[in-house]
């Protein structure tokens, strides 16, 4: 059983049709990666996972039960998920370490210590315990985005989405970034990834759903999908990244 | 104990050539300050952008002088301040003067801004097509630099209209001044200046989309 | 008869005068901070009342001019609410209600400035709106705020002048009485334009200062 499924879901920004007759769904620890070109609609649709995004049709279901648009409800159910961001979106005026116990405090209402010690863990596991008390604005794109990696996890959320969370990051720093989600994977935390990237997406997918222009292509076994592709689109979009 | 006022707006709205009158002051007064302004605006920004070491001195002293005095004193300066050296200037020439000279220290500032945002590129690209000095600027830079000016000079019209209103004090018939007048001759001085408020904040309201009009007109986006 | 050149024997007068100039200038910013800033919360609501409201009312105090406004006061509040009223209240019920017409708008486009990534973190954390807004958005507004809030002081210090004409004892009109008291236009003028330049000229110096700091950030 899924713990997220989509069943024909639809989104339109105005005129615009982004989202077309969306179904998919991801399994417990499972980590899937969205892939395709830009303005195919992946990142919209991962928005709408975490409510970001209102859809215009068909549901979402987290654990079976379909998400409600209540104003409570989606406050409460945005806890289950944990998106990082392709531009990282840390809190500027905030440490790393006040980045990450900020949501406990305030939405969990875990003690300031308590917070504080689960953070410095966090940041250990992402292997920037060192850099506990410095600013976004010093540190470097990849440790910024690995900082946002725990601030997420910081609210053990029960899935971890992740937005181009490499697209904004030099080539050396995309290596330490990835590291951590393959951490991640082997913890067995279920993950979606939305990128363009095909290279990042070869190294940790599992299962790849392909989309363009609003609707999935295909899916499969990453290996399988990528090696033989069954689509023209996806054979298209393989082909052009190769001879860039 | 509270009395009830009646309000008589009727009492006021007889006067209403008087405020005509004053409305066409204060507008006579409005669009020659603009002009004049933008005239000192236009060699200010060159002088603020001058290299010339007392060129620049100069206009950065004249901006930094008159955004940094109240409007009020310059138009005491212009009025009482002359007289006493026997200059007599009468009202509305003061006020011009005044209001002119303060106009230009902020519209110095505006111009240059749009002057600065044209950029390198644009000059660049231009003079890679082979154009001179002369055809970058008449076709690259003052067209692009008026579109970037048109809203603040927008704005800053607004705020020289507004500021007629401090001319009252030297006596120049304008709006708050007739409004005065009449409220002292109607013992309704409330229910004036009422009206003279609604006066400015509809002069307002027409010029502002006057302006968006034009704005919107004049710069249509090129297909 | 004393000859002491008139900045001595009326130095403690413009002094004193500065001193009113600034202390009701602080005042109507502080005053129509708070006054702005609730309004500016309005502004951002998504409800289109509350929103149109406080449009409304920055559009109308900051679209009339201040000198009117002061006269509506002095005029209708005796008439509207029974009141003696001093020159001071006068002017402090104006400027502070004119300023926080300002405030408003500064306030509004500080907090759309925040980048909206940040309200997606905020959100993506579990926050609520008030949260968001409270926790996240609203310190980096004000920091985003400050040289603008700065520069309305040194707007307000100047329109403060207009106060002389309803008989309130400021910088101007301290001016206008030593003017009088010892005939010399020309010197009283100076002195006081001196004094509205040194404060407003130190201001504006310290606001570019602050603008620099804050880009660094």
């Amino acid at each position: 059983m899924p713990i997220l499924r989509t069943e024909h879901v639809n989104k339109y920004f105005d005129k615009l049709h982004v989202l077309k007759d969306v179904s998919f769904g991801v399994e417990r620890a499972e980590t899937l990666v969205i892939l395709g070109p830009s303005g195919s609609g992946k990142s919209t649709l991962l928005r709408c996972l975490n409510q970001l995004e209102r859809i215009d049709g068909g549901a979402i279901y987290f654990e079976e039960r379909p998400l409600s648009y209540e104003r409570r409800a989606v406050y409460r159910n945005r806890r289950n998920f944990g998106m990082i961001f392709q531009s990282f979106n840390l809190f500027p005026q905030k440490t790393a370490l006040e980045n990450i116990t900020l949501g406990p405090i305030t939405v969990a209402k875990v003690s300031k210590a308590e917070a504080e010690r689960e953070a410095l863990a966090l940041l250990e596991k992402v292997k920037l315990a060192d850099k506990a008390y410095a600013y976004p604005a010093k540190l470097s794109g990849g440790q910024q985005q690995r900082v946002a990696i725990a601030r997420a996890l910081a609210m053990r959320p029960k899935i971890l989405l992740f937005d181009e969370p490499t697209s904004a990051l030099d080539p050396e720093t995309i290596g330490d970034v990835l590291e951590v989600m393959r951490q991640l994977a082997t913890e067995k935390t279920t993950m979606i990834v939305v990128t363009h990237e095909l290279g990042f997406a070869r190294e940790i997918a599992e299962r790849i759903i392909f989309m363009d222009m609003g609707e999935i292509v295909e899916g499969g076994p990453s290996d399988e999908l990528l090696a033989r592709p069954k689509s023209a689109r996806l054979a298209a979009f393989l082909d052009a990244v190769v001879h860039k | 104990m509270r009395g009830s006022y009646t309000f008589d707006f009727s009492a006021i709205l007889r006067y209403w050539p008087e405020l005509a009158r004053g409305v066409e002051v204060a507008a006579t007064l409005s669009v020659l300050t603009l002009l004049l302004g933008t005239i000192f605006g236009i060699f200010g920004a060159v002088g603020r952008i001058s290299r010339h070491r007392t060129i620049h001195a100069i206009s950065t002293f004249y901006v930094e002088l008159f955004r940094n005095t109240p409007l009020l004193v310059q138009m005491y300066i212009f009025y009482y301040g002359l007289e006493s050296l026997s200059i007599n200037l009468d009202a509305f020439t003061a006020a011009l003067l005044a209001m002119s000279l303060n106009s230009g220290a902020y519209e110095t500032e505006i111009i240059r801004g749009g002057i600065i945002a044209v950029g390198k590129g644009q000059t660049e690209a231009a003079f890679s097509l082979g154009m001179t000095y002369a055809q970058t600027l008449r076709k690259v830079v003052i067209p692009y630099a008026f579109q970037v000016i048109f809203p603040p000079l927008g704005n800053q019209f607004i705020g020289i209209i507004l500021g007629s209103s401090v001319a009252s004090v030297i006596t120049l018939p304008e709006i708050t001044y007739v409004g005065l007048n009449i409220g002292s001759r109607s013992y309704r001085d409330f229910e004036t200046f009422l009206v003279i408020w609604v006066i400015y904040l509809a002069l307002n309201l027409l010029l502002s989309a006057l302006f968006k009009l034009t704005g919107r007109i004049a710069f249509r986006p090129v297909l | 008869m004393e000859s002491q050149p008139i900045i001595v024997q009326y130095a403690y007068f413009f002094l004193q005068a500065t001193a009113i100039t600034l202390g009701i200038s602080f005042l109507s910013l502080f005053v129509g901070s708070i006054i702005g800033f609730l309004f500016s919360l309005l502004r951002i609501s998504r409800s289109r009342v509350f929103s149109a409201l406080a449009f409304v009312y920055a559009e109308v105090f900051r679209g009339t001019p201040l000198l009117v406004q002061l006269f509506l006061v002095y005029f209708g509040l005796p008439i509207v609410f029974h009141l003696e009223v001093s020159a001071f209240t006068t002017v402090a019920v104006s400027m502070t209600l004119y300023t926080a017409g300002y405030m408003t708008e500064i306030f509004r486009a500080a907090i759309q400035a925040v980048d909206r990534g940040q309200w997606d973190a905020a959100y993506s954390i579990g926050m609520t709106y008030p949260q968001a807004l409270f926790k996240v958005v609203l310190p980096q507004a004000m920091r985003i705020a400050a040289p603008p809030t700065l520069g309305q002081f040194i707007s307000i210090l100047k329109d403060s002048s207009l106060a002389s004409i309803i008989g309130f004892m400021e910088l101007t009109k301290a001016g206008m009485a030593v003017r009088a008291a010892t005939s010399n236009t020309l010197l009283a003028f100076a002195i006081v334009t001196c004094l509205y330049f040194m404060i407003c000229y130190a201001l504006s110096i310290a606001s570019r200062r602050v603008e620099l700091q804050l880009k660094k950030a």
